[in-house]
């Protein structure tokens, strides 16, 4: 019964190796493919013909289609992607139809493709096929009654046919973007642009069965765009570890319960959620990864345990929810923070920020992006450094914001919030670009120009805060990166801080905002000047 | 290699198993690192890894390469559970990010192989029931012939097509889903 496996090869030179393997080694290659085409090796050969049984996880995803727009509810079919020939159909009865959901007409071929290939799997000489161990289906339209039951169908099917343990069920019934709202700067007292786009809704109406919420096989589950509607002891989740709900419809305590229903999880996420006010993690349950993206109404998070945490992820308005729990984080990893929208000046608003970072102060990879470098550090309370808190484990820092030419005080800010990170060793700014009224249509060369964001004025007085207090800059920090630097008083000002102070720094990258050479080639000089330790390597682009 | 260190110092207190390839070549490797094979982590529950582990099904050569995986591998995996136990100990999560990126980078350079030692490897990884690598390898043929016709991966892997043509027009009616 042993065999010599490179025998095969040695005699033959050309020997089919592949058809050789085992039924359920070829089913775990197939399983790293879309369904269909996993399907399709059955054509290749009388060997490949049932080899779709042994294969263990069914992926579908619906190409994607153009950007709903959401003025008149209409379809820009302007959409390169959009040209495939199985779109055809769907958009010439797309256009005449004028109901909720546009999708309908593809919705249901696409439903029974993945009916066929779940029931694919029993055709052949094998008794049964091998245990489910995943069944991921991405399609629009998933909310609509005329698919209803052809999803539930996969569900439950894929609840009696699992792995024990291991299954992994994606299910996404829609798949527009989390977030429309832009990040915006407040210039003294007025809005540059009117608020939000409206909150954007989860239409769907379709709750996945109780068979899926009480499956005991069930590892990790991903929802989007679905309903959930629970009454009390509904769902049990014994092994799932990993949860990640999208635009779930529903009251928010529907969401809250089947958290509570999952004693085993330890990585979750809550995207685009709008119903949820308040969330607490259960007692019991020690998450290792969190990530609230988009749930615009969250006020609080509450949890009983937060020790295990090592990574916690936020995107959301500023300064985000109250976060109370008894045991904050002994050791995190990486904490990730988004402030989307318009950035915060209310002094309340940004003193609540310093209670929202207070948790996560001991993170080692910290990214901070909101509409002002900084999150408005510099402004306001947090203008004090005192009021920061000490980030003494970071290590790496990266923050992303708008930085104006005149803002001064988040120069200072920065500065003192350096004095906060004892040990930061790489530190990197990506300075976003301010909005415009938009020229990027023109193709003439001078106009192109005149749009660059590149800017140098030799004749601006750059008041460089003093920099000696700054102990990471003394002696830790190894590495900084500008990234769309774009010459501006308050960008220049703090590059010279920076880089005056740097010490030990042995790596400078700089990239530039799109612009002429020759004001680049001015900048350049610039900062070459000011880098204090003249053995670093520095790189331009 | 300095980021195997901590993984190395602590397998060393551990026990040593044997594994003998088909040729007879002996490695001596340690548990936590041979224990990646399910295969031999309940050979080692049951008591009957004394005198060795012989492995008929397995070149010197692929076992070489396939222990070079597990002991990679094995450092990250100690590292992991490490990681509740020392939480004290800062230093580790740097090692944590950085190691991450390595084992990435390791896992590319190990797929660099000729298809026949891809193949074998495949065999070893199975019979030897380490997830990881039948993961990595059989990702690496699916990613060969994803987006591909039948006939481009007949060609690809010398796959002679022995259907009638009635069979086959069976086949993509059975399977009409997927051929639309």
């Amino acid at each position: 019964m042993y065999w010599e496996p490179s025998a095969v090869i040695n005699a033959g030179g050309r020997a089919d190796r592949l058809s050789r393997l085992a039924d359920g080694v070829l089913g775990h290659i197939l399983s790293f493919l879309p369904a269909a085409e996993a399907a399709r090796a059955a054509a290749l050969s009388r060997r490949w013909r049932h080899v779709f049984a042994a294969v263990h996880a069914i992926t579908f995803k619906e190409p994607k289609r153009p950007v709903r727009d959401d003025d008149d509810g209409g379809w820009s079919s302007d959409d390169p992607d959009s040209a495939d020939d199985d779109d055809e159909d769907y958009f010439s009865s797309s256009s005449s139809s004028s109901g909720r959901y546009p999708t309908l007409a593809a919705a249901v071929p696409f439903a029974d493709a993945v009916s066929a290939a779940l029931h694919s799997r029993h055709r052949g000489p094998h008794a049964a096929p091998v245990p489910l161990r995943g069944l991921r289906v991405e399609f629009d339209g998933g909310g609509s009654d005329a698919s209803a039951a052809a999803v539930d169908s996969w569900l439950h099917y894929a609840a009696r046919n699992a792995a024990a343990g291991e299954l992994h069920v994606d299910l996404r019934l829609g798949r527009r973007p989390i977030c429309a709202r832009a990040h915006i700067l407040r210039r003294g007292d007025a809005t540059r642009r009117p608020g939000y786009a409206p909150p954007e809704a989860c239409h769907s109406s379709y709750a996945p069965p109780v068979s899926l919420l009480r499956c005991a096989a069930l590892r990790r589950l991903r929802l989007a765009s679905c309903r959930l509607d629970m009454p009390d002891a509904a769902a049990f989740l014994p092994a799932l570890d990993t949860l990640h709900l999208t635009r779930i419809a529903g009251s928010g305590l529907a969401v809250q319960r089947l958290v509570s229903t999952c004693p085993r999880l330890t990585d979750l996420t809550l995207e685009a959620c709008c119903n949820l006010t308040e969330f607490s993690v259960p007692g019991g349950v020690r998450l290792r990864k969190l990530a609230v993206r988009c749930c615009h109404d969250l006020a609080a998070v509450v949890a009983a345990d937060l020790s295990e945490l090592r990574s916690f992820e936020y995107s959301g308005p500023m300064p985000g929810p109250s976060i109370q729990t008894m045991n904050c984080p002994r050791q995190i990893l990486s904490c990730t923070v988004n402030f989307c929208g318009v950035e915060a000046m209310d002094p309340a608003e940004l003193g609540r920020l310093r209670e929202f970072l207070l948790p996560f102060a001991g993170a080692v990879n910290m990214q901070i992006k909101s509409a002002r470098l900084g999150a408005s550090i510099g402004h306001g309370v947090l203008s004090s450094a005192l009021e920061l808190p000490c980030f003494h484990a970071l290590r790496h820092l990266e923050l992303t914001g708008m930085l104006p030419e005149d803002d001064v005080a988040t120069v200072a800010g920065l500065g003192k919030m350096l004095e906060r990170t004892p040990i930061l060793e790489t530190l990197s700014l990506f300075f976003m670009p301010e909005p415009e009224v938009s020229h990027y249509s023109c193709c003439n060369e001078d106009q192109l120009r005149t749009v660059h964001k590149l800017k140098y004025n030799q004749n601006a007085v750059l008041a460089v805060p003093e920099g000696n207090g700054v102990a990471c800059l003394r002696e830790r920090t190894r590495e900084i990166n500008l990234v769309h630097y774009q010459g501006g008083t308050a960008q220049r000002m703090l590059a010279k801080f920076l880089l005056c102070n740097a010490r030990v720094v042995g790596e400078v990258y700089c990239e530039f905002a799109r612009g002429p050479l020759f004001i680049q080639t001015k900048l350049m000089e610039e900062i070459t000047g000011w880098v204090l330790n003249k053995s670093a390597k520095m790189v331009f682009f | 290699m300095a980021s195997a260190g901590s993984g190395d110092e602590k397998a060393a207190a551990a026990a040593m198993i044997t594994l003998i390839s088909s040729d007879n070549e002996k490695f001596e490797v340690t548990e936590a690192t041979a224990t990646l094979s399910q295969t031999i982590r309940h050979m080692i529950e049951d008591g009957c890894t004394d005198g060795g582990v012989p492995l008929p099904n397995v070149t010197s050569k692929i076992l070489a390469r396939v222990i070079e995986y597990c002991k990679k591998h094995a450092t990250a995996a100690a590292g992991e559970e490490g990681s509740s136990s020392s939480f004290s100990d800062a230093a580790f999560l740097e090692v944590d990010r950085a190691f991450l990126e390595e084992l990435e980078e390791f896992d590319d350079a190990f797929l660099e192989v000729d298809r026949a030692t891809l193949f074998d490897l495949i065999l070893a990884a199975n019979y030897l029931d380490i997830k990881g690598l039948l993961n990595l390898t059989c990702q690496k043929v699916a990613d060969s012939v994803k987006g591909k016709t039948p006939e481009q991966i007949r060609e690809m892997y010398n796959i002679v097509n022995d259907l009638t043509p009635e069979e086959e027009a069976e086949i993509r009616r059975e399977t009409q889903w997927a051929f639309e």
